[in-house]
């Protein structure tokens, strides 16, 4: 399912003292079923940008289509809050239900979903997250753990069954087990047909997931393709106050060197290389 | 939204209504509100509006801007106004209509209300827009520290103030955020009639709640990690004193009551 910004502008105004200018004319064109990345420095409008995606906020000028589907008609908000997914910061900050279970059906009932094909949804969820529903669907979520309570807010967003996902810094401050559960989930919905899009600061983990990356800077997207393309020019990146993944950071230190290592984004495709250039020595 | 909210907002500047001791901007404001009710005739409301306008003006406060943060309150006074206009009794009737009668006598009154309320509300909000919020609490605190000799907690009374105002924006900020995620999973906070949309609100106050305690924990912790123990034997980083232009708002101040007092009685 495609999701469409067509010179999408947003500003903010700052309370009589003036306008900020969030977004300034954004084209951006996420396919269906990829999984895309949107990085930035701090202030330069992501999270502004990902919450048009399912009309949370309308633009001042410009259009987003969601499946072909104009998001600022307001008939058409629950229909594409449906098919959009979102998942913020620290999502877990969202639970207020008794149980596990009332809470992840908050979403599926608020579109209409009772009975059999509730409890479906529910238990379809939350093993999707690795929790079992048995033992957890009776819980307070207020008595579990931090990390499996951003596992049950997560399992509140899919069990919508949402065609796209959006998800707003999902990793921050998870532990490295946690980090790879995450990612791990995101492959799943991905060969699951799903459109996903991550905004995030952790540039290792944006190479290692993604399909296409999209560069923001004050509100423009000023560099976007595969993350090889967005990573090979890593002076172009340090403009923009971005850092590059690990990989392709130690792969440009050695070519300094004099080694004839290719660019790299991930850790794998490094050491691809790196045996491929020490075999050749 | 939620962000529109002005009231008791603070417009930062340098002039010399800023620069007035937080005790005689609090002491002048209450000798203001004395002057609206001894004021008794439209003589005494126009003494208080120059008042009014002039310290505006001196504050270097944009006029558009104060009239802004007066407009939530406009439905107060329009509903005190309609109030006194139909149930104030009188005797000369100047309008006449089923079991509707208005009088000279309610009209007046109701006029009259009015205008007190206006100039009652412009004159504290200069204190509010003019004054930071921890200026204000400091200068509470030091008018009733004398009370805490009758075990009167001034001093825990301005920190609680100082805490709640700081984190106003904090939670509005919170709840909008809980409310999008709410939105996204097909919340509706804003159809149905008034007890379905009170019952939709649960999702949103629940964990706004659960966030206010955790904040209020970490707060705690992080306060007592520096070593807080209360307001006795501490000792501030900006000690208050009365100046000069303190001295020549006090004598305004008493110039114009004194105005009218004889004036606008």
């Amino acid at each position: 399912m495609p999701i469409v910004a067509e010179k999408l502008t947003y500003d903010y105004s700052q309370g009589g003292l003036g306008v900020t200018h969030a977004l300034k004319g954004v084209d951006l064109t996420i396919p269906d079923g990829c999984v895309y990345g949107i990085i930035g420095h701090t202030g330069s409008g992501k999270s502004t940008l990902v919450q048009h995606f399912n009309g949370l906020l309308q633009p001042h000028s410009g259009r987003v289509l969601v499946d072909s589907l104009d998001a600022s008609d307001k008939k058409l908000l629950p229909q594409i809050r449906q098919k959009v997914g979102m998942v913020f910061q620290y999502p877990e900050y969202q639970l207020f239900e008794e149980t596990v279970f009332k809470d992840v059906a908050f979403g599926p009932m608020n579109h209409g979903v009772s009975g059999e094909a509730l409890n479906f949804a529910v238990n379809e969820a939350l093993l999707l997250v690795g929790l079992e529903p048995d033992l957890f669907a009776s819980k307070s979520p207020f008595e579990l753990s931090g990390g499996e309570k951003r596992r049950v807010a997560l399992a509140g967003v899919l069990s919508m069954h949402p065609k796209a996902l959006v998800l707003d810094e999902p990793m921050a401050g998870m532990d490295p087990q946690g980090r790879e559960l995450f990612s791990q989930l995101i492959r799943r919905l991905k060969a699951d047909g799903r459109t996903l899009v991550v905004v995030s600061h952790h540039m290792d983990e944006i190479a290692e997931i993604c399909d296409y990356i999209a560069v923001l800077n004050e509100g423009e997207v000023v560099l976007n393709g595969t993350p090889s393309a967005v990573f090979a020019d890593l002076e172009l990146l340090s403009r923009y106050s971005l850092d590059a993944p690990f990989a392709a950071l130690m792969a440009h230190k050695l070519r300094e060197r004099g080694f004839r290592i290719q660019n790299a984004v991930t850790v794998k495709e490094l050491g691809a290389s790196l045996i491929a250039e020490l075999k050749r020595c | 939204m939620l962000k529109d909210i002005t009231l008791g907002q603070y417009y930062p500047g340098e002039s010399p209504i800023h620069a007035l001791d937080p005790r005689a901007k609090i002491l002048l404001t209450i000798a203001y509100i004395a002057a609206v009710f001894v004021a008794q005739s439209y003589y005494g409301f126009l003494i208080l509006l120059t008042l009014v306008l002039g310290a505006v003006i001196l504050s270097s406060i944009p006029v558009g801007f104060f009239v802004k943060t007066l407009k939530p309150l406009r439905w107060i006074i329009l509903f005190t106004f309609i109030l006194n206009v139909f149930f104030v009794p009188g005797e000369s009737v100047i309008f006449s209509w089923w079991i509707i009668t208005i009088t000279r006598e309610a009209l007046e009154r109701a006029i009259f209300l009015a205008i007190r309320l206006v100039l009652l509300i412009s004159g504290t909000s200069l204190l509010t827009l003019s004054t930071s919020p921890i200026l204000l609490t400091d200068g509470i605190e030091r008018l009733l520290s004398p009370l805490s000799r009758f075990r009167f907690p001034a001093h825990e009374l301005a920190m609680m103030m100082t805490i709640a105002l700081r984190f106003i924006p904090t939670l509005l900020e919170e709840a909008q955020k809980i409310m999008k995620a709410q939105l996204s999973r097909g919340a509706d906070f804003e159809s149905g009639n008034p007890v379905k949309r009170a019952k939709n609100l649960v999702p949103l106050l629940v964990p706004l709640f659960v966030s206010a305690f955790r904040r209020a924990e970490e707060l705690a912790l992080a306060m007592e990690a520096r070593c807080y123990h209360g307001g006795e034997g501490r000792t501030r980083m900006r000690v208050l004193r009365y100046e000069h232009r303190d001295f020549i708002g006090f004598g305004v101040m008493a110039a114009f009551i004194a105005a009218i007092i004889v004036l606008g009685r």
